[in-house]
C-alpha cells in the first residue's frame, strides 16, 4: 500500500480501513500507531500555537491523534460516541483507582447508579439491557466490589465505544445500550509495562514486543481491601463489624497481536477475574458464615483480512461464562446457591465501500447455557431443596446487514437484523399432571424476530445537525435481580419454554450544536422507549432456597420511558468539561403488582444532572471534579403494621410509591506529572471522593425495632492517593 | 498537616445526612383476622385492626386496636340456617399467651378432619366470610438425633413422615422444650411447593426468642431434655398465606432489608375489608425424649 504523505499540523485528511503507523519526525517522540476502523477523518493538531512552527520543534511534547473530528458530534453516525478514555482516566478517582466504564454514568442519557451500584441505566433501561462487550466477548456482569469499580483494567482499555440510541444493525441482543471496549491491539516498538499502586488495589500490565509481527501483553489487578481499608473506616468508627467482612477482588488479562500478513492480522485476549466476600451483618438474620464468590471469564480469538480498499472481514470465537455462587449456615444446615451463564459464540463481519455506500454485513451463531438457580446442603433441609430444576440450553443464529450512505447534507443508515432462537434439550417441563422430559437437543420452542434499524442526520449548516433514529430491539438472555445492591446474583434466565424474550421500540430525536469554532457542543435529544415481556421475580427470597421451576415462577409485564437530554460540553483548552441534565419518566405495569396500575420503574430518576470539568494548569498539575446530583430511586416502604401469629407485619401501600432522598456528591482530584526517574514516567494522583460528605442511602427500610425509617449509608468522604507509573 | 486531618474528622462527624420526606398516602383501616380450626379441638378467632405507621408499636397501641365488640359465627354449612347444620357464635375474652390477645372462642362443636369449616364476622357495619377444611392429619414416623459438633450435650433433631402428594399440604411444626412455658415454631413450612413425596426427613430447627428459657440453646436440644412437638397440616391456600408470612413478618426481617421482593401483599382467604386467614390445622402432638 502506497504511503501517505504526512499532512500539515492542523489540517484534516482521509484515509482508508487498515493500521496505519504515523511518524511524526520533527518533534521525534517516537512512531504512533492508529487503528482507523472506518473511513474516518484523521486530525492532527499540537497542544500550542499552531503557528509557530520553531515553536512546535522545541516544544512539543506530545502529539494529539485525534480518531474523530471536532465537529464529529454534528456529522458522526449512529455508530454511537467514541469515549475519550484518557480524558476519563483524569476524573477523580475512588480509593486510587480510576474507573472509565463507570465514568460512562456521566454522560447524557445515563442515570446516577447510586451507592454499591455500578450498573448502567440508559434511558430508563434495567442493568441487564445493556451489552457489554470486551474485544468483541460479552461480559455477562462487569462489577467488583458492590459494584464500586468496574471489572475493566483502565490500563488496557483503549478504545471504548458507547452507543444509547440509533443502534446499527451489526449490534443486537440487548435493549438500552451497547458499550464496545478494546484493548490496545497495536504492536509496540518496545516493552511498555504500566502500573499503579492504590489503597484498595494495585495493578501492573505490560506489552511485549517479540518482533515487529508478534507482541504479547499481561495485566494483573489484586485487592488488599480487609487489611487496608475496612480497618480504617472501622478506626474513624464507621461501623465495628466491618472488619469482620470481607471484601476482596483480583482480575487477570493476557493476548496476543499477530500481523499475520500486511492487511491480515489475529488477535486474541482471555480475561479472568473473581470477587470474593463475606457479609457479617447477616449473623442477624441467623445466617452464621456466609461467603459470596462471583466470576468472570472470557476469551476470544479474532482474524480481520482487508482485501483491498473496499472490502475487509472480520471472523471472531468467542466464550463467555458467569458464575456466582454463596454458602451460607442458616439453621444449622449449610446452603449453597448457585447461578452460571456459559456462552459460546463465532461472529462472522464484512465491510464493503461503494462509492457514498459504507454497507455491513454478517452472521452470528451462539449456543448459552444458563443455570438460572441451584440449591444444594450438606444437610437435610429445613429448607427445601427441591429437584424442579434445569440447566437452560439455547442456541441462536442471526443475520444482519446495514448500509451508510450520505446525499447531499443528509445521511442515513438503514439496517435489518434477524434472529431464530431456539430454547434446546435436555429440559424437563415439571407439571402437575406429569412431567415432560425433552431429549438432548431437541427443540423444544423458538422465537423469531426481526430488529429494523433507521437512522437519519441532516446537516442544516456547518455548526448544527439534526439527528433521527427509530430502532427495534430483541433480547432472548435475561438476568432479574434479586438482592437489592451490589452483589451479581442475578437469576440468569434465558427465554426458554415458559420465558418469551424482551423487546423493545426506541425512537429518538435531537438538536446539535456547535459554537466558536466547535470548542463548545450543545445537543438537546428527546426520546421515547417501549419495552415487552419484562420479568419480575414473583416471590421474595425463599424461592431463591429451592429447586423450583424459576422459570415458571415470574411475572411478566410490560413498560415504556421517555425522557429529555441536554449536554454542553467544552472539549478543547486548558479548561474542558461537560454539563448534562437528563429529565426521564421509566414505568412498567404488571398485572400482579401493585393490582395492574402502572407504577414507577426502581430506577426511575426524574432529574439527573453531572457536571464535569477538568484543568491543566501547567505541565505538571491538573485538577479535575465530578458533581452529581439524581433524584432519589423508587422503592416500596410500608403504610402500616398489624399482628397475626404472634407476628408483627408490615402492610406495603402502592408499588414503588416513595421516593428515596436525592443522590449527590461532589468528587475532586489533583494529578501530578513527577519528573522522569531512571526512564520511569509516573504520576500522583490525589483524589477525594464525596468532598462534602454526604450520606448517600444506598438501602432505606422500616425498622420494627426502632419504629421508623432507617437508611443504610456505605461511602463518606474517602481521600486517596495513588501512584501511576510507565516503563 | 494536624489541622487537615482535624477538618477530614470533622467533616465525616458532621456528614450532610439527608431528611426523609415520608409520607403515609394510602392507607385504608382493615379487620384483620386470624382464625383457625383444629382436629378436635375448639375454633379460635382474634380479630385486630391495622394501624398506620406513625402510632408506636407497643402494648397500648395494641390493646386499642384489639376488637372486642364483633359476632362471629362458626357453620359447618354454607347456610348456617339449613337443617342439620352446626352453628355457633363465639365467645369472646382475653388470652395473655397470643398477640393480640383478645380471642372468639368456640365452646359448642370440635373440629374434624375433611370436613369444610364457614367463618362469618360481622363488625361496624361490615360483613365479612371465609372458609377452610380441615386437611388429614399427617403423622410423625421417627424422630433422629445427631450431636453438634463441639459439644457434647447439644443435639440436632430431626424427624420423618410420609407426604401424599395428591393432598398438596404443607406443614409446620413447633416444640416446647421441659423449660419453656409456650411452643416455639420452627420458622419453615415443609412442602411449601407440594412438590414432595414419600418418606422425608427434616430438620427440627426452632428459633427461641430472648424471652423463652430455651434461648440459649438455640435451635439445638439437650441431651435427656423432654420434648413436645407439634406437626401442623395445613392446606395449599393456607400455605400461601403462612410461606409469604415466614418470608416478611418481623420474625425474620431479612426480606425487606437485603432482597428485593413484597411485589403483593399476604394472600388473605377473608373478604374485604378484612384481611387475614382462615384455616383449618391438622394437628398430632408427641413426646420425644431426646437421647
Amino acid at each position: 500500500m502506497e504511503p501517505y504523505k504526512l499532512p500539515e499540523l492542523n489540517k484534516r485528511f482521509t484515509i482508508s480501513a487498515g493500521w496505519w503507523r504515523l511518524l511524526c519526525l520533527f518533534i521525534f517522540i517516537g512512531s504512533i500507531q492508529c487503528v482507523v476502523a472506518q473511513d474516518q477523518h484523521i486530525l492532527i493538531s499540537d497542544t500550542l500555537d499552531p503557528k509557530s512552527i520553531t515553536k512546535k520543534v522545541i516544544d512539543i511534547k506530545e502529539v494529539q491523534v485525534i480518531g474523530q473530528l471536532r465537529d464529529a458530534n454534528l456529522k458522526a453516525g449512529s455508530t454511537g460516541i467514541n469515549i475519550d478514555v484518557k480524558q476519563l482516566k483524569q476524573l477523580p478517582k475512588f480509593a486510587g483507582e480510576s474507573d472509565p466504564y463507570k465514568a460512562l454514568q456521566y454522560m447524557g442519557g445515563v442515570s446516577q447508579a447510586g451507592e454499591a451500584n455500578s450498573g448502567l441505566y440508559v434511558r430508563g433501561g434495567n442493568n441487564d439491557q445493556n451489552l457489554i462487550l470486551l474485544n468483541g466477548t460479552m461480559i455477562q456482569n462487569p462489577t467488583h466490589v458492590l459494584g464500586m469499580f468496574s471489572v475493566f483494567n483502565p490500563d488496557l482499555i483503549g478504545q471504548m465505544r458507547f452507543i444509547k440510541s440509533g443502534m446499527p444493525a451489526e449490534y443486537g441482543g440487548r435493549l438500552s445500550s451497547i458499550v464496545d471496549i478494546n484493548t490496545t491491539n497495536n504492536i509496540p516498538d518496545k516493552i511498555l509495562i504500566k502500573g499503579s499502586i492504590g489503597l484498595i488495589s494495585s495493578r501492573l500490565s505490560a506489552q511485549i514486543p517479540l518482533n515487529s509481527k508478534f507482541a504479547i501483553y499481561a495485566s494483573l489487578r489484586g485487592s488488599y481491601i480487609s487489611s487496608i481499608i475496612l480497618p480504617m473506616l472501622t478506626m474513624i468508627g464507621i461501623d465495628s463489624l466491618l472488619t469482620q467482612n470481607k471484601y476482596e477482588f483480583w482480575d487477570a488479562n493476557a493476548g496476543f497481536i499477530y500481523n499475520l500478513a500486511p492487511r491480515t492480522k489475529l488477535t486474541g485476549h482471555f480475561y479472568t477475574g473473581k470477587d470474593d466476600m463475606k457479609i457479617s451483618e447477616l449473623k442477624k438474620y441467623n445466617m452464621k458464615e456466609n461467603s459470596t464468590f462471583w466470576q468472570n471469564t472470557s476469551a476470544g480469538i479474532q482474524l480481520n483480512h482487508i482485501f483491498n480498499e473496499k472490502l475487509s472481514m472480520n471472523h471472531q470465537l468467542n466464550y463467555s461464562k458467569f458464575q456466582i455462587q454463596s454458602s451460607l449456615e442458616w439453621f444449622n444446615s449449610l446452603q449453597n446457591l448457585q447461578s452460571q451463564f456459559e456462552n459460546i459464540s463465532y461472529k462472522a463481519d464484512f465491510f464493503h465501500i461503494s462509492g457514498q455506500h459504507q454497507l455491513k454485513f454478517g452472521a452470528e451463531l451462539t449456543y448459552n447455557e444458563a443455570i438460572p438457580n441451584f440449591n444444594s446442603s450438606d444437610s437435610i433441609l429445613p429448607v427445601e431443596i427441591n429437584s424442579q430444576h434445569n440447566i437452560i440450553h439455547s442456541t441462536q443464529l442471526t443475520a444482519y446487514a446495514r448500509d451508510e450512505w450520505t446525499w447531499k447534507k443528509w445521511q442515513f443508515n438503514l439496517g435489518l437484523r434477524g434472529n431464530i432462537y431456539a430454547h434446546i434439550g435436555p429440559y424437563t417441563d415439571f407439571r402437575d399432571d406429569g412431567n415432560i422430559s425433552y431429549s438432548n437437543n431437541s427443540i423444544i420452542k423458538t422465537y423469531s424476530g426481526l430488529e429494523p434499524r433507521f437512522f437519519s442526520r441532516y446537516l442544516i449548516n456547518p455548526f448544527s445537525s439534526i439527528k433521527i433514529s427509530a430502532t427495534r430491539h430483541i433480547q432472548y438472555l435475561n438476568q432479574i435481580p434479586v438482592f437489592s445492591f451490589g452483589i451479581p446474583a442475578d437469576l440468569q434466565i434465558p427465554a426458554s419454554l415458559y420465558v418469551k424474550p424482551q423487546g423493545s421500540w426506541h425512537f429518538s430525536g435531537g438538536y446539535f450544536r456547535n459554537f466558536s469554532d466547535n470548542n463548545w457542543e450543545l445537543s438537546m435529544e428527546v426520546y421515547y422507549k417501549t419495552l415487552e415481556n419484562q420479568l419480575e421475580f414473583k416471590n421474595g427470597i425463599e424461592e431463591t432456597f429451592t429447586n423450583n421451576m424459576i422459570e415458571k415462577n415470574l411475572l411478566v409485564g410490560k413498560g415504556w420511558n421517555y425522557g429529555a437530554e441536554w449536554k454542553l460540553s467544552k472539549n478543547f483548552g486548558k479548561l474542558t468539561g461537560w454539563i448534562s441534565y437528563n429529565l426521564a419518566w421509566s414505568y412498567r405495569q404488571f398485572n400482579q403488582i401493585n393490582g395492574g396500575i402502572p407504577f414507577l420503574a426502581r430506577n426511575d430518576r426524574r432529574h439527573d444532572i453531572s457536571v464535569i470539568g477538568m484543568y491543566e494548569l501547567n505541565n505538571c498539575w491538573s485538577f479535575s471534579a465530578i458533581f452529581v446530583y439524581a433524584t432519589g430511586n423508587r422503592l416500596n416502604l410500608p403504610l402500616s403494621w398489624y399482628i397475626i401469629d404472634n407476628k408483627y407485619v408490615l402492610e406495603y401501600g402502592k408499588y414503588n410509591a416513595f421516593e428515596m432522598p436525592a443522590y449527590h456528591r461532589l468528587d475532586v482530584s489533583a494529578n501530578c506529572k513527577l519528573k522522569k526517574w531512571h526512564g520511569i514516567e509516573s504520576e500522583l494522583n490525589f483524589s477525594i471522593y464525596n468532598l462534602y460528605n454526604r450520606a448517600n442511602p444506598f438501602q432505606v427500610y422500616y425498622s420494627p425495632k426502632n419504629q421508623s425509617l432507617k437508611m443504610v449509608y456505605l461511602l463518606p468522604i474517602i481521600p486517596s492517593v495513588s501512584w501511576t507509573f510507565n516503563l | 498537616m494536624k489541622k487537615s486531618i482535624y477538618i477530614l474528622f470533622g467533616l465525616i462527624l458532621i456528614s450532610c445526612r439527608p431528611d426523609l420526606d415520608y409520607k403515609i398516602h394510602g392507607y385504608s383501616q382493615k379487620i384483620i383476622v386470624e382464625g383457625f380450626i383444629a382436629n378436635g379441638e375448639f375454633p379460635r378467632v382474634y380479630l385486630s385492626l391495622n394501624v398506620p405507621l406513625s402510632k408506636q408499636v407497643d402494648s397500648i397501641t395494641i390493646l386499642e386496636n384489639v376488637i372486642r365488640t364483633a359476632k362471629v359465627t362458626i357453620s359447618d354449612s354454607i347456610n348456617p340456617q339449613a337443617v342439620g347444620a352446626k352453628t355457633e357464635i363465639l365467645t369472646s375474652g382475653w388470652d395473655i399467651t397470643h398477640f393480640p390477645p383478645y380471642v372468639y372462642r368456640g365452646t359448642d362443636f370440635k373440629g374434624e378432619e375433611g370436613k369444610t369449616y364457614y367463618l362469618t364476622i360481622e363488625y361496624s357495619g361490615y360483613t365479612l366470610h371465609a372458609q377452610t377444611t380441615i386437611p388429614f392429619a399427617t403423622i410423625i414416623e421417627g424422630f433422629n438425633t445427631s450431636p453438634v459438633a463441639g459439644n457434647d450435650t447439644l443435639r440436632i433433631l430431626s424427624m420423618n413422615f410420609y407426604i401424599d402428594s395428591s393432598r398438596k399440604n404443607s406443614y409446620r411444626v413447633t416444640t416446647k422444650k421441659r423449660k419453656d412455658n409456650y411452643y416455639v415454631e420452627t420458622p419453615f413450612l415443609f412442602n411449601s411447593e407440594f412438590t414432595l413425596s414419600g418418606n422425608n426427613s427434616f430438620l427440627i430447627s426452632p428459633k427461641p426468642t430472648e424471652k423463652d428459657h430455651s434461648f440459649n440453646e438455640g435451635s439445638y436440644f439437650v441431651k435427656g431434655d423432654t420434648v413436645e412437638v407439634r406437626l401442623c397440616t395445613i392446606d395449599s391456600i393456607s400455605t400461601q398465606f403462612f410461606k409469604a408470612l415466614t418470608f416478611f413478618s418481623s420474625s425474620t426481617g431479612i426480606g425487606n432489608i437485603y432482597f428485593i421482593g413484597e411485589k403483593d401483599a399476604l394472600k388473605s382467604n377473608i373478604s374485604l375489608p378484612g384481611f387475614g386467614i382462615w384455616y383449618g390445622n391438622a394437628i398430632t402432638n408427641y413426646t420425644y425424649i431426646i437421647p
